[in-house]
């Protein structure tokens, strides 16, 4: 193998290790919202309970934000069919991201934890200064933290 | 030079970048300030020219499917000396990314317009069906005990609040033009 071939792969690698690495920052990189439609093979039942001590989890880690409680909405169905009277969690159901159909004779857990959504916006003057107590942005934080800490707790075979 | 010590530089070179990029690639900003397309703008102090353009924005009908009326999508808060701030807009307080300033030493516009987000999870597992009421087949309603949401207007308002930043902020990048004179 002469230098240049050598040089060349060495270039490739690095480009494709750099691929590979971008691909997987943003795979490790914790969502602001997880959409669930988990049967139970998804999700085992002995889950659950760590599943919802973090839902529960009481005040949330981020300064100003929500109880948690009003940043999911779970529902469990047998068959296809909601089972007991109302949803766990209390998100506004205008903030789900997205309906509340499941498939035909779907047995498991539905619906949403976090916001599901990453702030985009844009201050006009840029200098307007920082106001970290209204909610909405401690409550995107909030859901991200949710979303790491039932992350952890799925991928823990 | 040797061979080895060839081989031995790639995988340096190799390890850098990968090292760099993991350290980097993984601290992915919370806010971007660059060129991507903004769903919300938190203004202050418009210039009064373009007010009048940019209220006709916000007064007009939707025009994403599902979205909730514009009203809902802003909220503008007007401060003049000696008077309680008068306000526009229905976006809810809980939705509000800052909090409006105080009445004390301002005078002009705050506003709030959009959500101020963009859609960012995962679905679990993966292969889940996808129930996005733009893709969706015909309904088959949830037999449920609370009632049926058949659109899911936030990820709709978040398209609509996306349009409304658009046309507000061609309005606000515009060079001025002067007035005509009487």
């Amino acid at each position: 193998m002469n230098n240049t071939t050598l040089g060349v792969v060495a270039v490739a690698a690095a480009g494709a290790g750099a691929v590979a690495t971008l691909a997987l920052s943003d795979l490790l990189t914790p969502k602001y919202g997880i959409i669930l439609r988990a049967t139970d093979q998804d999700i085992s039942p002995e889950k659950w309970p760590a599943i919802e001590a973090v839902l529960a989890r009481n005040p949330p880690v981020t300064p100003y934000a929500n109880a948690r409680v009003s940043l999911y909405r779970i529902r469990e169905f047998k068959d296809g069919v909601a089972q007991g009277n109302k949803d766990d969690g209390e998100m506004v159901e205008t903030q789900l991201l997205e309906d509340r159909r499941v498939p035909e004779h779907f047995t498991g857990h539905a619906f949403q934890i976090g916001v599901g959504a990453i702030e985009r916006s844009k201050k006009v003057p840029s200098q307007t200064p920082e106001m970290p107590q209204a909610h909405f942005r401690p409550n995107l934080l909030e859901s991200k933290e949710m979303v790491k800490e039932v992350t952890a707790i799925l991928e823990n075979n | 030079m040797g061979m080895k010590t060839h081989v031995l530089r790639a995988v340096s070179l190799f390890s850098a970048t990968s090292f760099g990029l993991i350290i980097f690639g993984c601290s992915k900003p919370e806010r971007l300030d660059g060129d991507e397309q903004k769903h919300g703008l938190i203004l202050r102090n418009i210039p009064e020219e373009k007010w009048n353009r940019i209220l006709e924005v916000l007064n007009a009908d939707s025009v994403t499917p599902d979205a909730t009326p514009r009203k809902k999508l802003f909220r503008i808060k007007t401060y003049t000396s000696g008077n309680p701030p008068a306000e526009m807009g229905e976006l809810d307080e809980e939705m509000l990314l800052g909090e409006f300033p105080s009445d004390q030493g301002f005078k002009g516009h705050a506003v709030q317009i959009g959500l101020g987000v963009k859609p960012d999870f995962d679905t679990y597992p993966a292969s889940a069906t996808r129930f996005a009421s733009e893709t969706s087949p015909a309904p088959s309603p949830e037999p449920s005990a609370t009632p049926i949401t058949l659109h899911a207007h936030f990820k709709q308002n978040l398209k609509e609040s996306q349009i409304m930043v658009q046309k507000v902020d061609a309005i606000l990048n515009e060079t001025s033009t002067p007035s005509p004179s009487p």
